[in-house]
């Protein structure tokens, strides 16, 4: 966390929720109310806000916060929520209900990032309410902590808006991820994207759940769902299920699932060239992550979950 | 003089198939080999035994390389020995840049052979001047390992790798299987500039076109896991006009 609040922080707005502490100045642009039950934020209508705003999710012991964005018509605002916790039972739990307005532009990560530790549990529940012409990208990173566990709910509400949603979990120890990803296309000419990619070490186990909902009358809708899993240990494991519901013609959706280990052939290919087999098999998880990472719309994020990875 | 690689009385099984039958093969610093034979005839097994492919089982014979027990070697050892393998069919790997996994093979194998390893302004330098010789676009450098490469580009890349690592023995297992004309001389060009009187080559083919390019020193016709016959440069154009079948006779006289 330090990373976020140190001076030289990539970050111009913080808000460190536990206890409801504001590190933050209120504008034309944006206003904020917080309290020891969560935050209400609002983005004028028309407001760019160029600094990334991160919302620090600290358990220290039990937190239960509900967080309210509303995001005007055409704004543009990109928002970080960053689950922490780092004590023994410590048990972290968010809710958060975006509204994002005719036009409006949000990228948005949830990065659930703690010491791995098997008494601690998060859960974020995300709600993402999109008008005409909407675009957010929307991406999740998941390191350490005991049990993890992510919904993330996109809701395509007025024509031609757009969402690209992405999952990365790096696992190792006991550690236990979720992933529900839903996305409701509810109106015509909408399209989303997601994808998910999972590395799985020891006795880890993750579960991804993508389910794309076409409802009737959402036609030329455009929908495509890709989970890979890698599983570095013959003790891991991985579930994947693409769900797709269409109830309606004239639409495009694929999906794909796929759950694989360390490519042999690869990896004696790149130790022919001289490369050791700890650093072979690194660069082979660097590689296999390299979308989940390139999908981030946050580039300070991006940066921040690569060296996380390293030390991984 | 010692040689460089001495194979002696090697027998090499594939799942349980006996693919090599008692070969042998001396390669003497600088000399060039030529190994033909017809398909099956075992020759890209010997390849990828000699680079330490695990699932290629020596059951009996020798591999000294440079005096060192080649066959006690893991992949990466060999490599950094100075053992080098141009594959038949280049492995792409998604997501993993062309620069980043050169430099990192290239500082694996310097740093082994107590060089100084390159930072990443150093090696750019090296490289483009490499890739020049090969008639390489520079966004080749950042694109993923062979991903989508055409038969082409995936052989420049494994002689620009070859260029890289400063090989002691080369060996080129079909390296100009599918080439056109300009590429096929340009991976000429490519194992010409590395030629030195330290430096050998072991090169598997089933054309005498690269051997248009590139002299050879000794070529060996490979049948049925041995070497059956040995010639010098005059025994590919022999073998083109009268194929294998002249040779077996001959070989058995």
């Amino acid at each position: 966390m330090s990373m976020f609040l140190s001076s030289g922080s990539p970050f111009t707005y913080v808000w460190h929720e536990n206890g409801g502490q504001t590190i933050a100045e209120n504008s034309r642009q944006l206003t904020c109310k917080v309290s020891i039950d969560g935050l209400t934020l609002d983005i004028a209508a028309d407001a760019i806000i160029a600094e990334p705003i991160i919302l620090i999710n600290s358990a220290a012991a039990n937190n239960k916060s509900q967080n309210k964005i509303n995001i005007g018509r055409n704004a543009q605002v990109s928002i970080i929520e960053y689950m922490m916790a780092d004590d023994n039972d410590s048990n972290n739990n968010v809710a958060s209900s975006y509204n994002c307005g005719e036009g409006a532009q949000l990228k948005h990560c949830i990065l659930q990032h703690s010491a791995t530790n098997a008494t601690i549990t998060q859960q974020s529940i995300i709600n993402i309410m999109q008008q005409t012409n909407s675009v957010v990208h929307s991406n999740i990173f998941s390191f350490g902590g005991g049990t993890n566990r992510i919904a993330l709910n996109l809701s395509l509400e007025g024509e031609n808006a757009e969402c690209h949603a992405s999952s990365l979990a790096y696992t190792n120890a006991t550690e236990i991820q979720d992933v529900l990803l839903k996305i409701d296309h509810k109106q015509p000419n909408c399209t989303s994207t997601s994808l998910a990619r999972n590395v799985l070490k020891d006795k880890s186990v993750t579960d991804f759940i993508g389910r794309i909902v076409v409802h009737p009358g959402a036609k030329k809708t455009l929908a495509d769902l890709q989970i890979k899993n890698l599983l570095c240990s013959p003790k891991a494991q991985a579930t994947n299920k693409p769900e797709l519901e269409i109830f309606n013609d004239d639409v495009r959706c694929s999906h794909g699932s796929s759950t694989g280990q360390i490519d042999e052939l690869a990896l004696f290919y790149m130790r022919s060239r001289g490369i050791g087999v700890e650093e072979a098999t690194e660069m082979l998880i660097a590689g296999f992550i390299q979308p989940a990472i390139d999908s981030c719309s946050i580039p300070e994020i991006a940066k921040f979950v690569r060296n996380l990875i390293q030390g991984r | 003089m010692n040689p460089m690689l001495n194979v002696k009385d090697l027998f090499v099984s594939v799942e349980n198939k006996q693919i090599i039958k008692g070969l042998n093969l001396q390669i003497n610093p600088g000399e060039t080999h030529v190994i033909m034979g017809p398909n099956g005839s075992g020759k890209s097994t010997l390849a990828n035994v000699l680079a330490r492919h695990k699932n290629y089982t020596v059951t009996a014979g020798t591999v000294d390389f440079n005096g060192k027990n080649l066959l006690e070697m893991d992949p990466e050892i060999c490599a950094r020995e100075g053992v080098f393998l141009s594959f038949q069919y280049p492995v792409a790997i998604p997501g993993v840049t062309n620069i980043q996994f050169m430099k990192s093979a290239v500082n694996a194998v310097r740093k082994y052979r107590n060089l100084a390893t390159y930072d990443a302004v150093e090696f750019l330098q090296i490289v483009k001047e490499k890739m020049a010789i090969l008639n390489m676009d520079q966004d080749f450098l950042y694109r993923s390992i062979n991903e989508g490469f055409s038969g082409g580009e995936k052989k420049r890349n494994e002689i620009l790798q070859m260029i890289l690592l400063e090989p002691k023995l080369s060996i080129l297992d079909e390296t100009d299987s599918g080439l056109d004309i300009d590429a096929l001389k340009d991976v000429a060009n490519g194992i010409n500039a590395m030629r030195d009187p330290s430096r050998s080559f072991l090169i598997i083919t089933h054309y005498q076109r690269l051997l248009d390019y590139i002299t050879p020193d000794f070529v060996h016709i490979m049948s049925d896991g041995q070497l059956i016959y040995s010639g010098d440069k005059t025994l590919p154009a022999e073998l083109e006009s009268k194929g294998y079948a002249w040779i077996k006779e001959r070989a058995a006289e």
